[in-house]
């Protein structure tokens, strides 16, 4: 597991001076892409988001290493081709360095509009790290909803107001559905633990072959918290059960930490001002539908990683 | 060696994407362009050609992997129709912007709604201001060459820019024509390595590709952009005669058929230039002076030498295989423009044919240059815009 | 601003709007943002590098220090005021803070 003291040895893949909102967490991963492992070289890819637009604003990059940026729901097929021409490249002697690849999309770039070329770029089995960092919403045109949007939220889409409590219904598991596609690893980390994250990211860069990492990452005006929040209210996503991190290694599940206590869902919720609303007693039962989901995804898991166990015990 | 053979048009374009043997190929199937990636597909299989293939999972996919690969450093090509080429649409306008030399063959097809898998153009002239350089072609041998050319022009470094070589869908594509298979090595030796600029792998120096443009910097770059697509037109007549010291086959922007002392003239692309110079050959005989003005380059298009190429003639006639709902045909809006500062104004008209793979016989041809020889003698166009075999007129 | 940075005619840009100096952001002053300022207290700090991993603006500038033993290590050095945001992640998030007995990062209303 990279330590903070190691990874500090190594330079930063990402510079100060982009133009990302104060507090955002998000520039805690991308410093991180260069700091995890050792005698690769890597390259990354964007799609259309906040950390895109304000990581490249011309004449100034944030990127110290190769990246490329093309549209909004293509990252993954972008990618495939970056990731295609090495490999051309490599079988010809044009280059004899080992290369690893990271595709990086916000969720409305990776659970809505860049679903396909994301499902096509892990179906077909390039050597590509795909990173969702997972705020919930479309956050760069100014907080719509997504469908990984949780139930109750209010966003400029789904607005809480007389005759309703925000977006409907539940969020989409993307995991879930990365996790069908039958690649190596998928894994949900935090953007409040970088040394599991760090972990996490070293498995998936040294993985060869397709690798899927959801990255829980508050959003400062989206959730509406304060400019040094993020790491805490991802913290308390996690210890809610609300955004359960695990791995998913050839389909066997392991869940990387389970809280100590019960803390109920609205621990987390109530630091946002997206799910304020809610506070009001006549949404009871949707806060109680919320709390229920959650302990339903999360005895999800448990059963799968019961299940892994059993299986794999069966199988060996 | 070079040899004579029968082959259809999307085979033609495998055999020379098989000659080039670009280093990556992303490609998704749709009719009429599946033949051209089946039997490229084949010739990897068989490891004729040394290219890694990525079977996308769609057309946009399929552009948007064209421009991460050829970013990355490396020649690329691709193959597609019609809606195919619609899906890829907002793809084909990054990687001009981006100045990635991906040459891809169109099958030209009609859009939907209704769906129709037939010739028209209605594809690459939607397609005509997203910054690509458009070839045209009456026939597999120009098919053939163009697509030959077509990295030699893209890759120019004064150019840097897509081309889309394009024929039209089942009546070239699917046909069997005779034509003239050039020598795999010189078909290389002519194309020569490709060169990068700012590859994404190269990480000794690592740049950014696709950056933000604010109200500072966007001018500037589509006015980089407007200069290239400029210096292509140069460059295509440059790669085109240097094709023709090599392989004998000589073509301009524009082919001129039997235009010297024309005083009518059609102007049209693709296909249906075939029976329009067998019906002018039988007009000629009987002293009709008629010609074709054959457009081979729509992007960049050549104005200056078209005015030029129509000096003298009295009536144009404009085919245009496509729409332009409210307007006039693309091409006839194209050459109208040409023609407004010529000394000697021709009579110019517009005729839309051939939506969905609409045939027309030479017979039909016969009647355009009746009714245009009626306008000469008249001096007046009874019809500035009409379609052409269409029941209820 | 730096000579590079003045505005170019379109004929002096690198093609196809690429970005040939991949990291030069850090030209960029984001320090001007700040409302409020992280003070770094050198005497209470663990050199845990947490405030390090979480900066956002990758503003926490590290030396090669040794441990009480002697291991070499990363030290925190400085704030890099030219980037720092002054988000406030960094004092939130110190465990020196938390703890409540001491302050390692202080965090003050930025003076004008």
């Amino acid at each position: 597991m990279p330590s903070l003291q190691e990874m500090a040895k190594k330079e930063s893949a990402f510079a100060g001076g982009h133009r990302m909102c104060a507090g955002c967490p998000v520039p805690i991963f991308t410093k991180m892409l260069t700091r995890v492992t050792d005698g690769y070289e890597i390259v990354a890819g964007n799609a259309t988001c906040c950390l895109e637009v304000a990581s490249s604003i011309f004449p100034y990059s944030a990127w110290k290493i190769p990246w490329i940026h093309t549209a909004f729901e293509n990252v993954g097929a972008s990618m495939s081709g970056v990731e295609t021409m090495y490999r051309a490249l490599k079988k010809k002697g044009k280059i004899t360095k080992p290369y690893k690849f990271i595709a990086i999309g916000g969720d409305g770039g990776t659970y809505d509009i860049g679903l396909q070329s994301l499902s096509g770029a892990m179906e077909r089995g390039h050597d590509l790290v795909y990173i969702c960092y997972d705020n919930g919403a479309y956050m760069n045109t100014g907080v719509q909803r997504s469908s990984a949007t949780p139930m109750g939220a209010s966003t400029t889409t789904t607005p809480a107001g007389e005759q309703s409590y925000g977006r409907q219904g539940n969020r989409k598991d993307l995991s879930r559905i990365m996790v069908a596609h039958n690649i190596g690893y998928v894994a949900q980390a935090s953007i409040h633990d970088p040394v599991d994250l760090s972990e996490k990211l070293k498995k998936a860069i040294e993985l060869d072959g397709p690798a899927f990492i959801n990255l829980l990452s508050p959003c400062i005006p989206g959730w509406k918290i304060a400019p040094d929040m993020a790491v805490e209210v991802a913290r308390l996503g996690v210890e809610t059960k609300y955004w359960p991190l695990y791995e998913v290694i050839d389909g066997v599940y392991q869940i990387n930490y389970t809280p100590k206590k019960e803390v109920p869902v609205t621990e987390w919720m109530f630091l946002q001002g997206r799910f304020k609303h809610l506070s009001n007693p006549k949404y009871k039962d949707v806060v109680d539908a919320f709390q229920k989901e959650v302990e339903r995804n999360w005895n999800w898991i448990v059963k799968q990683e019961e299940l892994s166990e059993l299986l794999s015990g069966q199988i060996n | 060696m070079s040899k004579i053979l029968a082959i259809t048009g999307a085979g033609a374009m495998s055999e020379c994407m098989r000659q080039i043997n670009p280093d990556v190929v992303p490609a998704f199937p749709i009719t009429p362009s599946t033949q051209v990636i089946e039997d490229f597909s084949q010739f990897v299989a068989d490891g004729k050609v040394d290219t890694e293939m990525i079977t996308v999972e769609s057309e946009h996919s399929a552009m948007s992997a064209c421009i991460g690969a050829a970013a990355a450093g490396g020649r690329v090509m691709t193959a597609t129709s019609s809606a195919g080429m619609a899906l890829m649409w907002e793809m084909l306008h990054i990687a001009a912007s981006m100045r990635q030399p991906v040459v891809m063959t169109l099958i030209n097809r009609a859009l939907s709604a209704p769906i129709n898998i037939h010739a028209d153009h209605s594809d690459s002239m939607g397609a005509r201001d997203a910054g690509w350089i458009q070839l045209y072609a009456e026939n597999n041998q120009e098919a053939y060459d163009n697509l030959i050319m077509a990295p030699k022009i893209a890759e120019n470094m004064d150019v840097r820019l897509p081309v889309m070589v394009c024929m039209d869908g089942f009546i070239i594509s699917h046909c069997v024509q005779t034509m003239q298979l050039e020598d795999d090595d010189k078909v290389k030796a002519f194309i020569g390595e490709f060169e990068s600029t700012y590859p994404v792998l190269d990480t000794e120096n690592p740049a950014t590709w696709g950056a933000l443009d604010l109200q500072d910097y966007y001018m500037e770059h589509k006015r980089a952009q407007h200069m290239a697509m400029k210096n292509a037109k140069d460059v295509i007549e440059k790669v085109s005669a240097d094709f023709a010291d090599i392989f004998g086959r000589k073509y301009e922007l524009f082919e001129s058929y039997r235009l010297d002392d024309a005083e009518r003239v059609i102007i049209a692309i693709n296909s249906v230039c075939g029976e329009i110079k067998e019906v002018i050959d039988e007009r000629r005989e009987n002293g009709d002076k008629v010609g074709l003005l054959k457009i081979r380059s729509f992007r960049p298009f050549p104005y200056k030498e078209i005015a030029q190429a129509l000096a003298g003639v009295k009536v144009v006639t404009v085919l245009d295989r496509s729409e332009s709902m409210g307007a006039y045909g693309p091409l006839f809006v194209e050459i109208r423009t040409a023609l407004f500062d010529a000394p000697e104004k021709p009579m110019v008209y517009n005729r839309i044919f051939g939506l969905g793979g609409r045939e027309l016989f030479m017979s039909d041809i016969h009647d355009i240059f009746e009714e245009n020889k009626t306008y000469l003698e008249t001096g007046k166009v009874e019809k500035m815009f009409d379609y052409l075999k269409v029941r209820g007129g | 601003m730096k000579e590079k940075y003045k505005l170019k005619d379109w004929q002096d840009l690198p093609i196809g709007g690429v970005v040939a100096e991949g990291g030069n952001s850090a030209d960029y002053e984001t320090g001007t943002w700040r409302t409020s300022r992280p003070i770094w207290m050198e005497e209470n700090c663990i050199n845990c590098l947490n405030c390090w991993v979480f900066c956002p603006e990758d503003a926490f500038i590290l030396k090669d220090g040794t441990t009480k033993t002697g291991k070499p290590r990363k030290e925190i050095e400085s704030i890099n005021y030219y980037h720092c945001k002054g988000c406030g992640l960094c004092a939130k998030e110190c465990p020196v803070n938390k703890k409540g007995k001491k302050i390692a990062i202080d965090y003050i209303k930025e003076e004008h």
